[in-house]
C-alpha cells in the first residue's frame, strides 16, 4: 500500500487546472532520472531525446492519469513503452536498410563487427551487456539504477515485489556474465 | 539457522527490515563468500550507474515544446458511473429490510387484515345466502393484532 503522499500530485492538478508552468516542477524533478532510465533502456543511445519525448507524451496524456499509482510510476511506464517502441522501430529500420543495399555493400556490411541482438551497432561493453538483457529484465535494472525500490519497480513493471526480487537476481546474473572481464580483479570471486 | 546468504541482494538493495539489515551486516563480515559477492555486485552497479547517469538539464528544451494550453480534463463518460446503479439498488433493498424489520412499514399486518376482512365478507355472504353458520374469525384477528392478550 502507498501510504506516502505523491509529491507530484500538486503539480499535476495545477497543470490540469490550466497552469502549464506547473509542469516545469515535474520536468525538473524527473528529468535526470528519466534521461538515465531511457539511456539504460536504449543501451546508451539517445536517452536524452527519448526523455524529452516522454515528457511531451506525459503532458498530452496528463488527463488520463487517474492517480491509482504514483505519478512517477505512470511516467516511467510511458518511458518504458516509448523506449520499447523506439528500439523495435530502430531494429526494423536497420534490417530494412540492409535489404536495400547492393549485394557488394551487403557483403561488406555483413563482414563488419557483430551487432548486438537488438541490431544496434557495436556498443561499449556496458551498453552491450544491457542490450543482451531481455527488455523486461532491462526495465528492472534501469529502474534500480535510478534508485527505485522494489515496491516502485513492481508498480511500474506490473508484477509483485517477489517477482521483482527474482527477476532482478536473474538479470544480474546475465549482466555479471557479460561484465566479468570489466570488474576489478580484487572483486572477482 | 536461517541461511542469510540468500538475502544478500536484498541487503545490497536495502530491502531488508532494519533488524535483518543489521544481522546481514554482521554476517557479511564473517562470510568470505558473501563479502566477495557483495563487492562484485557493488562494483558492477557502480559501473552501470556511472555509465547511464545523465545529468544534463533538458528542462528548457522540454518546456519550449510544451503547448501553452493545458491538457483538457475528461468530461466523464456515461459508463464511468455504472457502479452507482447496483449500489443504489443494494442500498434501497437494505433500507427496505431495515424498515420492515423495525416494524415502521406495517406490510404484513395490512396484508393480513385485507385478506382476513375479505374472507369474512365472503363468509357473511355465504351465511346470508345459504344459511350456514358464520365462521368466527374475530378471535383470530384479535390474536394477530393484540398478541393473543384478548
Amino acid at each position: 500500500m502507498r501510504a506516502r503522499q505523491d509529491p507530484d500530485k500538486h503539480a499535476v492538478e495545477g497543470t490540469l487546472d490550466g497552469d502549464t508552468e506547473m509542469f516545469a516542477h515535474i520536468v525538473l524533478r524527473h528529468q535526470r532520472g528519466l534521461s538515465g532510465f531511457c539511456g539504460a533502456m536504449l543501451c546508451g543511445e539517445g536517452g536524452e531525446d527519448a526523455a524529452q519525448e516522454v515528457f511531451l507524451k506525459a503532458f498530452q496524456a496528463l488527463h488520463e492519469f487517474r492517480g491509482d499509482s504514483a505519478f512517477s510510476s505512470w511516467l516511467y511506464r510511458i518511458a518504458f513503452n516509448h523506449c520499447s517502441n523506439l528500439k523495435k522501430s530502430l531494429a526494423r529500420r536497420r534490417t530494412c536498410s540492409l535489404e536495400d543495399l547492393s549485394p557488394q555493400a551487403r557483403e561488406k556490411a555483413m563482414a563488419a563487427p557483430a551487432a548486438t541482438p537488438d541490431g544496434a551497432p557495436e556498443l561499449d561493453a556496458l551498453a552491450a551487456a544491457m542490450a543482451r538483457l531481455p527488455a523486461n529484465y532491462r526495465l528492472l535494472i534501469a529502474l534500480h539504477l535510478q534508485g527505485k525500490d522494489y515496491a516502485e519497480i513492481a508498480e511500474v513493471a506490473g508484477i509483485s515485489v517477489e517477482g521483482v526480487r527474482g527477476r532482478l537476481r536473474r538479470a544480474r546474473l546475465i549482466l555479471r556474465r557479460g561484465l566479468h572481464r570489466l570488474l576489478p580483479n580484487e572483486v572477482i570471486k | 539457522m536461517r541461511n542469510l546468504c540468500k538475502d544478500l541482494e536484498a541487503y545490497h538493495d536495502g530491502e531488508l527490515p532494519p533488524a535483518d539489515q543489521r544481522h546481514m551486516r554482521e554476517h557479511v563480515k564473517n562470510c568470505p563468500a558473501c563479502a566477495a559477492e557483495l563487492a562484485e555486485l557493488r562494483a558492477m552497479e557502480s559501473m552501470l550507474t556511472a555509465r547511464f547517469k545523465d545529468d544534463r538539464d533538458i528542462s528548457a528544451a522540454v518546456l519550449s515544446r510544451i503547448p501553452k494550453t493545458a491538457p483538457q480534463r475528461p468530461a466523464g463518460y456515461f459508463w464511468q458511473g455504472w457502479w452507482k446503479v447496483p449500489a443504489m439498488a443494494l442500498a434501497s433493498c437494505a433500507l427496505t429490510l431495515v424498515l420492515l424489520e423495525s416494524g415502521l412499514i406495517p406490510y404484513n399486518s395490512y396484508m393480513l387484515t385485507a385478506a382476513i376482512t375479505g374472507q369474512r365478507e365472503a363468509l357473511k355472504l355465504t351465511g346470508f345466502l345459504f344459511g350456514k353458520p358464520q365462521v368466527e374469525d374475530d378471535k383470530l384477528l384479535a390474536l394477530l393484532f393484540d398478541g393473543g392478550e384478548k
